[in-house]
């Protein structure tokens, strides 16, 4: 559905993202790990829009889309959540969530409040709260708040960046399996960026440790768990100690 | 009794008067909260729209014929003026965007004594002269005026902001404009936007003061300083707070007129925003400022 070749992202003369490929299929669920300042935020921020990549492509359905802005990517079908959650401190959840449809709202307003009560399916929590303001909400509701917003803009391509961060297991595990229901009903695919390795790869299909800008590992999910220099480096367990 | 008299007297025209700086002074926060430029040029606006006005009227249109048209020429005239002079140059300094806008201040002024010559004009009130007694007070109707529609203009405001879709969006760049970029909502579109609006309620101020205080190619200088002390006043953040700022300084600027001289008005206003910027830079308001536009 995606196809990223040999994407290069600079931040002024650094190059941070070196000659990167890999595709995302229809309704996979792809998971990118790597450690902190590895590049993944500037990944997907080359592919949202927001860097313009240095040079590379980025094709979705035989459109190019390397030298897009954001707010044509959004319109094209990828959506990012940012790290972070970057909501709207001021404004309500049932706001935050209906300015998530803002590209298409204007010309299917009706079909919008439709997809809002999904989210609300989706994140029954949401819709205890739908005038309260985005900024008074907990950390995990932030995320979900911020996973709604995101899904509001209708994607093919979901892409979170570290949806996991300083929240407890059990929401963690709460958002990952909203994730997967999410793809299993909708087809919509998902590209995961995570630290919490274990969380990302044990919802995904694919996945691939980054480093430096460069990709030094991938593949199935379930092999990359297993993979003893993964585990060394990121999960610092050994096998015996799991689960 | 005198003195009460008096008290009212002034208050009302401070009130007059602040309700005119407020509409300029919003126009002054939704500027700088959108697109992050201090609009010097604000106050040529409300120049504009009162020049304009007098104009339309006096070739034959109806008074509220000639207001609104010359609301929307005025508005026009801002977003081209966003588009050429401040969307170019968005990237630069504040300092070189500060510039800019003063730059176009003299332009407009120039473009004013161009057409209408240095020479004062006047607008007839929007409904007689005739005083209305209030608290041993004098009232003009055209105060009245004043006050009710900038009011009226404030509470749109409000709405706007705060309940249409488009406001919303808008408020949504203001607080955070990468999250706002993400969702498809395009920041120049709302700099657009957001300096017409800001040129529309200058003018809106413009054409309800001239009755009262005439109208001259350089109206827009003194007006566009004094709302820009309220909105620093108020924090430049807070539209509210703005509001009150400008009010403030009218009802200040009216008691130094009417106890001290009217020489001393300007000086005032002045000192006021110095003791501000020393004391409480944030704002007099700024406990309350969590709120923005
Ligand atoms: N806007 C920027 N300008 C300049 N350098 C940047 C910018 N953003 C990130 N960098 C640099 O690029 C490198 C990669 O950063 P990036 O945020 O992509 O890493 P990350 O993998 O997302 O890290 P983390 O896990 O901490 O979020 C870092 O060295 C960082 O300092
Ligand atoms: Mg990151």
């Amino acid at each position: 559905m995606i196809n990223v070749h040999n994407l290069s992202v600079n931040h002024g003369h650094l190059k941070i993202i070196k000659e990167i490929s890999f595709s995302v299929g229809k309704g996979e669920i792809v998971s990118i790990v790597g450690a902190n300042g590895a590049g993944k935020s500037t990944l997907l921020g080359g592919i949202a829009g927001i860097y313009p990549p240095a040079s590379g492509s980025i094709r979705m359905e035989d459109e190019e889309l390397a030298m897009k802005n954001s707010v044509a990517i959004v319109c094209k079908g990828i959506t990012l959540v940012p790290e972070r959650r970057q909501i709207f401190d001021g404004l309500t959840v049932e706001d935050n969530l209906i300015l998530g449809s803002y590209h298409r709202y204007s010309k299917e307003k009706k079909q919008c409040l439709q997809d809002l009560e999904m989210v609300y399916d989706y994140f029954p929590k949401l819709a205890t709260m739908k005038s309260r303001l985005g900024g008074l909400l907990s950390g995990g509701e932030q995320q979900m708040l911020a996973i709604g917003r995101g899904l509001m803009a209708k994607p093919k391509l979901l892409m979170l960046d570290e949806p996991s961060l300083g929240l407890a297991p059990l929401i963690v595990r709460d958002i990952m399996n909203i994730l997967v229901q999410l793809r299993n009903e909708t087809g919509t695919s998902i590209l995961l960026v995570e630290q919490n390795i274990k969380a990302a790869l044990s919802i995904s299909d694919r996945g691939f440790v980054l480093e430096r800008g460069s990709i030094v590992l991938e593949g199935e999910a379930e092999s990359l768990l297993q993979n003893q220099s993964v585990r060394d480096a990121y999960l610092g367990t050994s096998p015996s100690l799991q689960k | 009794m005198e003195s009460l008299s008096q008290l009212m007297q002034l208050l009302f025209s401070g009130l007059t008067i602040g309700s005119i700086y407020a509409l300029i002074a919003i126009g002054f926060v939704i500027t700088y909260n959108i697109t992050g430029v201090l609009n010097f040029a604000q106050g040529e606006f409300a120049m504009l729209g009162a020049l304009l006005t007098i104009s339309l009227s006096s070739a034959g249109l109806p008074l509220y014929l000639a207001v609104i048209l010359a609301i929307l020429i005025v508005m026009l005239v801002g977003g081209f003026f966003e588009r050429a002079a401040i969307y170019p140059a968005r990237k630069s300094s504040v300092a070189t965007l500060i510039i800019i806008t003063i730059g176009i201040s003299f332009v407009f002024r120039g473009a004013a004594i161009f057409i209408w010559g240095t020479q004062p004009h006047s607008l007839t009130p929007f409904s007689g002269n005739s005083p209305i007694r209030i608290f041993e007070a004098v009232l003009l109707p055209q105060s009245l005026w004043a006050v009710g529609i900038s009011l009226a203009a404030l509470a749109g405001m409000y709405y706007f902001f705060n309940k249409t879709y488009t406001g919303k969006a808008v408020t949504a760049c203001v607080m955070n404009r990468f999250a706002a970029q993400l969702m498809g909502i395009k920041p120049e579109k709302m700099s657009f936007l957001s300096i017409s609006l800001s040129a529309g309620l200058g003018a809106l101020a413009g054409i309800i003061i001239a009755p009262i205080s005439g109208a001259s190619y350089q109206m827009g200088l003194m007006l566009g300083m004094k709302a820009f002390i309220a909105a620093v006043i108020g924090g430049l953040t807070n539209a509210p707070a703005a509001v009150l700022g400008a009010f403030l300084i009218g009802i200040i600027e009216a008691f130094s007129e009417g106890y001290l001289s009217s020489g001393y008005k300007d000086a005032v206003s002045f000192a006021v925003l110095l003791l501000v910027l020393f004391f409480m830079p944030n704002g007099l308001f700024s406990k309350k400022s969590g709120k923005r536009v």
